[in-house]
């Protein structure tokens, strides 16, 4: 707890909690306000997606990148697919909410970019992950293993299930046009393939980069938690731009930026 | 040779993802200015001189399985402190003009202040659509709404011509039937929004780094 206290006196944890909270705050205030909702979220929305872009930007020289460093492929990846997300965050907001004044494009060519922002993702934490699973595979038993590889599967299917039930759902019946359906399948299994991947994750953190990976796994799960809770709103039309639940989507943006300042502290 | 033809299928699936994600961003939202709250006021002013203002509220809407009302308030010189209209809305049926359903009959110029910007996108490929509503060239634009770009529909018709915002399908300004219009107030479109955005992720982005380096300064200032 002390060491906690002593961690949120960190001017980058203040800086954190500070935009989370004024993030919270902003999403009370265009709920009570909702015709403010689809443009404050627009302004908002790009601006904290690029937090974690531009904190990796001043310590990416002294991180460097080699594909013999597991760690340094994993930040460079999620560094990656941080920039994407920002891409598709830009042309979501920007373009389409702001530029055009669509509500809720979708598809549209940010789900191009939403979905490229998982290949590095899941990538490089699954390059890092397999590389500490091997490292800590001979102090688990054969028990062990097997019990973790079917949590970890047992996990991501069952997410997959539920949130393409939810996904069916939204379209009450009606047929799914082609193009959404690939990106519906590709949204699931992208999700469902991530949480395996953070699930072996927790199993394995280990030694003093694991807060950072800790960090990594946490965003991804938010992203996940609010992709199907997302479907779950759209299934039953409760979905707004400007919605509470993607305070979820943010937190995981900053959540991402504190990983990234860790990578900072260790390589400055 | 099976390389090959596996290759070719995900090039043309790829190809025809994006081609259709594309045709689909295509299609504008309609009548997306009708949220629960909007609230439009446009002037106008007489060709002799002379100006007054035409205020529109969304006040409720009833959304039922083919259909919804929406119960607006509506002022004008005739009626200062504002009436209450209802529009009713079958979704089955092509709706071009959102005050012809009123349920009051509203000054001709009043009828042109609000279209359905995805019909006039339609409308541009079919000429019986456009001799329907007087309209001689339909063709998209941009303007800078505030310090912002905002895409537009400019509408040329028979007695004038109107620019139409997208999203929300209002006139933003023009001249028609002798008069000009021009979008005074509204709560649904904010003026230089994305130019509000940027400063916002320069000031936060200033601020990750500010504290950033504060952050690592403060460890090298303990270690020490």
């Amino acid at each position: 707890m002390k060491k906690l206290m002593e961690e949120i006196k960190d001017p980058f944890y203040i800086y954190s909690i500070s935009v989370t909270l004024f993030s919270i705050f902003v999403y009370i205030y265009i709920n009570m306000n909702p015709v403010l909702a689809l443009i404050v979220a627009a302004i908002l929305y790009p601006a904290i997606a690029s937090i974690p872009v531009f904190v990796y930007l001043m310590s990416i020289r002294k991180v460097g990148f080699s594909w013999e460093d597991k760690f340094s492929i994993m930040i460079v990846f999620q560094w990656l697919g941080s920039v994407i997300w920002f891409i598709a965050e830009i042309v979501w907001c920007w373009y389409y909410n702001l530029y055009y004044g669509w509500e809720n494009p979708y598809p549209s060519i940010a789900d191009i970019f939403y979905i490229a922002a998982y290949i590095p993702v899941i990538v490089g934490l699954a390059i890092y992950i397999i590389y500490l699973y091997k490292t800590v595979r001979p102090e688990l038993s054969k028990r062990q293993v097997l019990v973790n590889t079917l949590t970890a599967i047992f996990a991501g299917v069952i997410v997959g299930v539920i949130y393409w039930v939810m996904v069916v759902a939204s379209y009450a019946g009606e047929p799914i046009p082609f193009v959404e359906f690939i990106l519906n399948v590709l949204y699931v299994f992208l999700d469902a393939v991530l949480l395996v991947v953070i699930m072996f994750g927790f199993i394995v953190i280990r030694g003093k980069m694991g807060r950072i990976l800790l960090l990594f796994l946490i965003s991804c799960l938010l992203v996940i938690i609010f992709d199907v809770f997302f479907a779950y709103l759209e299934a039953y039309g409760l979905y707004y731009d400007g919605h509470p639940i993607e305070l979820l989507d943010l937190a995981s943006y900053v959540v991402d930026a504190l990983a990234f300042y860790e990578v900072a502290k260790i390589a400055r | 040779m099976a390389k090959k033809v596996i290759l070719y299928v995900a090039f043309s699936l790829v190809l025809l993802t994006l081609q259709g994600c594309i045709v689909l961003c295509q299609e504008p939202v309609f009548f997306n200015g009708l949220e629960l709250g909007a609230h439009y006021d446009w002037k106008i002013c007489k060709s002799g001189g002379g100006e007054y203002t035409v205020s529109v509220i969304v006040d409720d809407m009833e959304a039922e399985e083919d259909y919804t009302i929406y119960y607006l308030t509506y002022v004008d010189p005739n009626y200062t402190s504002g009436i209450s209209i209802e529009v009713n809305l079958t979704w089955d049926e092509d709706v071009m003009l959102l005050f012809e359903y009123a349920n009051i009959s509203l000054p001709d110029i009043v009828v042109y202040l609000w279209w359905n910007a995805s019909l006039l996108d339609y409308a541009m490929e079919n000429e019986t659509l456009k001799e329907e509503y007087n309209i001689s060239d339909i063709k998209y634009g941009k303007i800078m709404y505030g310090f912002s770009p905002r895409k537009v529909l400019i509408v040329e018709l028979d007695d004038g011509e109107i620019t139409i915002d997208v999203g929300t399908g209002v006139v933003l300004s023009g001249s028609l039937l002798g008069v000009s219009v021009e979008l005074s107030y509204t709560n649904m479109i904010k003026k230089s929004a994305i130019l509000y955005s940027v400063i916002l992720l320069v000031v936060l982005a200033c601020l990750a780094i500010l504290f950033l380096k504060l952050g690592i300064k403060k460890i090298g200032g303990e270690k020490k």
